[in-house]
């Protein structure tokens, strides 16, 4: 099955196609947040250059959230009209999921981390299980003390990804016991073709859902449940 | 500090003193009474930012996007009843982005302001064009603000 992938959760655009989980070809554009400008365009080129009809694609993935508000809804509205004009499903892949598939690790516990910043993060544990990606700990909002305190508690040693790692490496090093590592910078970029490889797996498992059922995922806390923590 | 501006004219060069040190990712929190002449103060600075559109309050649009030397963010927050509805308007997205956003009515939204920012009231006084500025803030452009603006005090006044 044909598979095409839209990344607009962060600063970069992307877009991939891929059959089932091989990657056939990925445009990604890291300019500015003008995602409203530049994805679509940047679908329309993947297709022309792979000489794939949009009517060829069998699945949309689409990187769910979290991460920037606009971009989010950007990429959800472009996703949802497509896979209802040519009526196919779609999968709703955990952003920080898709970050995480970025590295890879036979024994260590990878853990994304995305900077919301106000010293807020988003963050997930996953690892790898052969060729799988299992979720350890779904993706969750918390500030960097309450993650730290929950990486604390983990079985085995962590590979930190994301930009989240990148800008609070300090705090990391100085309160986390247990073992860690950083991934290199060049692995913290979200990238479409990861969601068309874990949008392929959750077909395989059943997990994919209608164009009407897709809605973004902020991970913000409702007012109420805001008030409540205070 | 608390700073005496008599005219229109001091205005202007209060809002270029503001202006030339306001950055990417900076956010100026305007509140005073209506008329108090934030919007004022915002077209000044705007000014600097090469933004060559007239500035009105987006009150009815609480925000609104010029593009200038950098991208110069208005919002006008007086109409917000609930935190939720300025994360429905993406208004994360544009306080920590590359840009300047200068918002007024900021009270309203007082949870969820940066602890990097700028705050300035604006209070009238008897006299009809005379406005005492009250200025406190967080962070390195706070500092630098308040510093230049001792020195104008100084000098004017």
């Amino acid at each position: 099955m044909k598979i095409l992938a839209i990344e607009s959760a962060t600063v970069t655009a992307s877009c991939a196609i891929s059959e089932n989980d091989v990657v056939l070809g990925e445009y990604s554009l890291g300019h500015k947040k003008t995602h409203s400008e530049k994805l679509m365009p940047l679908i329309e080129k993947l297709l022309e250059d792979m000489e794939i009809k949009i009517q060829d694609i069998d699945l949309i993935a689409i990187s769910e959230g979290p991460g920037s508000y606009t971009g989010l809804r950007i990429g959800a509205a472009i996703g949802k009209s497509l896979a209802c004009a040519i009526n196919v499903p779609i999968a709703n892949v955990p952003t920080m999921k898709a970050l995480a598939a970025n590295v890879y690790s036979s024994d260590k516990y990878i853990v994304p981390v995305m900077d919301a910043k106000s010293g807020r993060v988003y963050a997930g544990i996953y690892k790898w299980e052969n060729d799988s990606l299992i979720t350890v700990k779904e993706q969750f909002p918390a500030n960097i003390e309450e993650l730290i305190e929950i990486l604390n508690q983990c079985t085995e040693p962590i590979i930190l990804s994301g930009d989240g790692s990148e800008n609070y490496k300090n705090i990391f090093e100085e309160s986390l016991i247990i073992k860690h590592t950083f991934s290199p910078k060049q692995f913290n970029l979200l990238r479409a073709s990861s969601s068309a490889c874990l949008g392929y797996n959750m077909v395989v498992n059943g997990e994919t859902i209608s164009a009407s059922e897709f809605a973004p995922k902020y991970l913000r806390l409702s007012q109420a449940e805001r008030n409540q923590k205070k | 500090m608390k700073i005496k501006v008599c005219n229109l004219k001091d205005t202007e060069i209060v809002g270029k003193i503001i202006a030339k040190h306001l950055e990417k990712g900076s956010v100026l929190c305007l509140d005073g009474d209506l008329g108090a002449g934030k919007t004022t103060l915002t077209q000044f600075i705007a000014k600097e930012f090469g933004v060559n559109e007239y500035i009105t309050s987006p009150t009815f649009t609480i925000i609104k996007e010029y593009e200038g030397i950098i991208p110069f963010y208005h919002m006008d927050v007086y109409r917000i009843d609930s935190e939720d509805d300025m994360y429905d308007l993406g208004y994360e997205d544009y306080i920590y982005s590359e840009g300047v956003t200068v918002i007024e009515w900021s009270q309203k939204i007082s949870n969820m302001l940066p602890a990097n920012r700028i705050n300035i009231y604006i209070e009238r006084a008897e006299d009809e064009n005379l406005r005492f500025f009250s200025i406190t803030g967080e962070g390195h452009t706070y500092e630098k603000i308040t510093e230049e603006l001792k020195n104008y005090e100084n000098t004017s006044n």
